[in-house]
């Protein structure tokens, strides 16, 4: 697999990239970390101090090197606001993450494809138009009005789940829901033309000539075809859920990977951004890197 | 004589059906096909011919339907059946075992995500033929060799794209025979493919028929492959049978214009390279109704009675059948 060997390259280059840009865009940026950090009117010499100890007056390809060394060896610095190491707020945040993607994964996906097929079969036809309709205010309706009307029904009309993440698996369906809504009607969508196209395909006929029913020939065949492009979709969506939803998790104060990113905007914190900022980018690449490769299990054409 | 034909089109209309309207492509064909026989139907692109065949084992698209008459299929162990009345079910029940089908294009006739044997496979199992795994893969390997492919075991494996469009055909072909069918409906099976693939594929159909006592309708628009392959030909034009004669015959008397204009585009060696013969101006709008012949625009021969009277398929010799007005001495 020397093809697979070359991508992973591919990725440590872009990881340097963004690495690079990451602390560029930082340090041009008006408002300096260390006037976040304290208060207005601070002695002079208390914020030279701070500076210094913070290491930011070095210059600043030293500054990018000892941080290259130190992401090398899993060392992301420390947060300044939170005093804590990159590294470990990642991974504390990172489990909440996980937990909310596979969960709203699991049912736009669900949601998706089943709508999907449903439409493609009944082209047309009523089911179709519900499901589109559907998928289209799936697509076009933002997160927060999703997010925010499944807390004033489900939780303040019908007080059926709870408002907030509060630790319980139950407490992540809204969310879930939430961020997959727009997941769901993209996959929907894609499903439906794609199916589509797969069934005038000549192979759907010889399967009916071989004595296939339509539905056995579409679920046999046609479906196989279709999928292919829909699991490129999905690991990319799956790739930028993982990073972190900012809104969703904002919303429902889940203190996952876009609640640490949003937090370290807020407060200038440049090592906790450069971290989750990379952080995001190799998720990202090796969810393509996943696209690919499932998408060479399934189709031998893409084989060499 | 009835009791000799496996399968007999009567009156046969298939019609696009829109919300507004309906268009019809086939008008009322008659069609037999007697056991152990092989018999062509050539016409234009668009006269129908593919939408016949597709009548026959219902894969018809969507938006077609069979709108009139019946396809009487006879078989020793069911009698006299309609397929156009059959049910989907029992229609399945029938494709792949009693009628099998060959497409025009081998490149997308095979699903690309599956390999050849096990779709081929898939004809055994989806009926019940063969419940054993390890046999039916034996089966699908025999067959494959019969159809001339080398190393049938390792191609078994082949996903569809490593092969050659020749080796697909081949392949399509051990698909529609596995099971032994008792007629082949071929649609263009070689069109796709260049000409020595081409001869090397029509004998092997002519040779499975011979040796299975296997009948076969074969549509083309190259009579190239009905002198070769047919015993009884049909020649459409624009949804209807012009002329139709045993294949003999046929090139020996073409007595519809069509069918000579057919024959003599066929270019032959040591002819004139400058001039191609041609049938002059295109197949004319299936939605305009004319009264008169559907060839008379495009007739060299035509006199005034085309313009406003069908003519009636008659019988001018033994077994040919000609609509022509000229031809019946008029």
């Amino acid at each position: 697999m020397p093809a697979l060997l070359r991508r992973f390259l591919g990725v440590v280059f872009v990881l340097l990239g963004v690495m690079l840009l990451i602390f560029i865009m930082l340090r041009i940026i008006p408002g300096d970390p260390v006037s976040v950090l304290l208060n207005e009117h601070v002695n002079p010499a208390t914020v030279e101090k701070m500076t210094e100890s913070l290491g930011l007056n070095k210059p600043l390809p030293e500054q990018f090197f000892s941080y290259l060394l130190g992401a090398l060896k899993g060392d992301l610095g420390k947060s300044y606001y939170m005093r804590k190491p990159v590294t470990a707020l990642i991974m504390e945040a990172f489990p909440y993450t996980l937990l909310l993607t596979v969960l709203s994964a699991a049912f736009a996906w669900a949601f998706g494809i089943g709508t999907g097929i449903i439409s493609a079969i009944y082209n047309n036809r009523l089911p179709d138009y519900i499901f589109r309709g559907l998928s289209l205010f799936g697509i076009s309706v933002p997160v927060f009005i999703v997010a925010l009307s499944l807390q004033y029904f489900i939780y303040f009309k019908l007080s059926l789940l709870p408002l907030t993440y509060n630790g319980s698996l139950q407490s992540m369906i809204l969310p879930a829901i939430a961020l997959g809504w727009n997941s769901a009607g993209s996959v929907a969508r894609l499903t439906r033309s794609s199916l589509m196209g797969e069934l005038e395909a000549p192979y759907i006929d010889t399967a009916r000539a071989k004595g296939l029913t339509t539905r056995q020939a579409i679920v046999r065949h046609g479906l196989r075809n279709a999928m292919l492009p829909v699991i490129t979709m999905m690991a990319l969506q799956l790739s930028s859920m993982l990073s972190g939803a900012v809104i969703t998790e904002s919303i429902f104060s889940i203190s996952g990977m876009g609640k640490l990113a949003l937090t370290a905007v807020q407060t200038r914190d440049m090592p906790l951004l450069q971290g989750t900022v990379l952080f995001m980018a190799f998720v990202i690449s090796m969810g393509n890197i996943l696209a690919d490769v499932i998408n060479t299990i399934l189709d031998p054409r893409l084989r060499v | 004589m009835s009791e000799d034909l496996l399968l007999e089109l009567r009156d046969l209309s298939v019609s696009i059906v829109g919300k507004k309207e309906t268009l019809p492509i086939v008008k009322g064909i008659d069609l037999h096909i007697p056991r152990g026989s092989i018999v062509g139907l050539v016409g234009e692109s668009g006269c129908g011919k593919s939408m016949t065949a597709k009548s026959i084992n219902n894969i018809l698209p969507p938006f077609a339907r069979v709108t009139g008459g019946s396809i009487i299929w006879r078989t020793e162990a069911s009698g006299e059946v309609d397929l156009a009345l059959l049910k989907e079910k029992e229609m399945r029940k029938k494709c792949g075992t009693e009628i099998a089908m060959v497409f025009q294009e081998p490149m997308t006739s095979l699903n690309p995500l599956m390999q050849v044997g096990e779709q081929i496979k898939e004809v055994l199992t989806i009926h019940g033929v063969e419940r054993d795994n390890k046999k039916a893969k034996d089966r699908v390997i025999e067959m494959l060799s019969k159809v001339g492919i080398a190393e049938p075991a390792l191609r078994y494996n082949a996903w569809p794209h490593e092969l050659s469009g020749g080796m697909r055909q081949r392949v399509m072909i051990a698909m529609a025979m596995i099971c032994q069918p008792k007629l082949l409906i071929a649609d263009e099976p070689t069109t796709a493919l260049d000409v020595t693939i081409e001869a090397q594929i029509l004998s092997l159909i002519k040779e499975l028929c011979r040796n299975n006592s296997m009948s076969a309708l074969v549509i083309t628009h190259n009579m190239g492959v009905v002198s070769t392959l047919c015993d009884y030909v049909y020649v459409m034009y624009l949804g209807s049978v012009v002329e139709s004669a045993p294949v003999k015959e046929l090139f020996n008397n073409p007595c519809h214009p069509y069918t000579r204009g057919l024959l003599s585009s066929i270019p032959h060696v040591g002819d004139n390279p400058e001039f191609l013969h041609t049938i002059p101006g295109n197949v004319p709008d299936m939605k305009k109704h004319f009264k008169g012949c559907d060839f008379c625009l495009r007739c060299s021969d035509d006199i005034k009675q085309c313009f406003f009277e069908k003519p009636a398929l008659t019988e001018t010799g033994a077994g040919h059948f000609v609509r022509c007005h000229r031809s019946l001495g008029a």
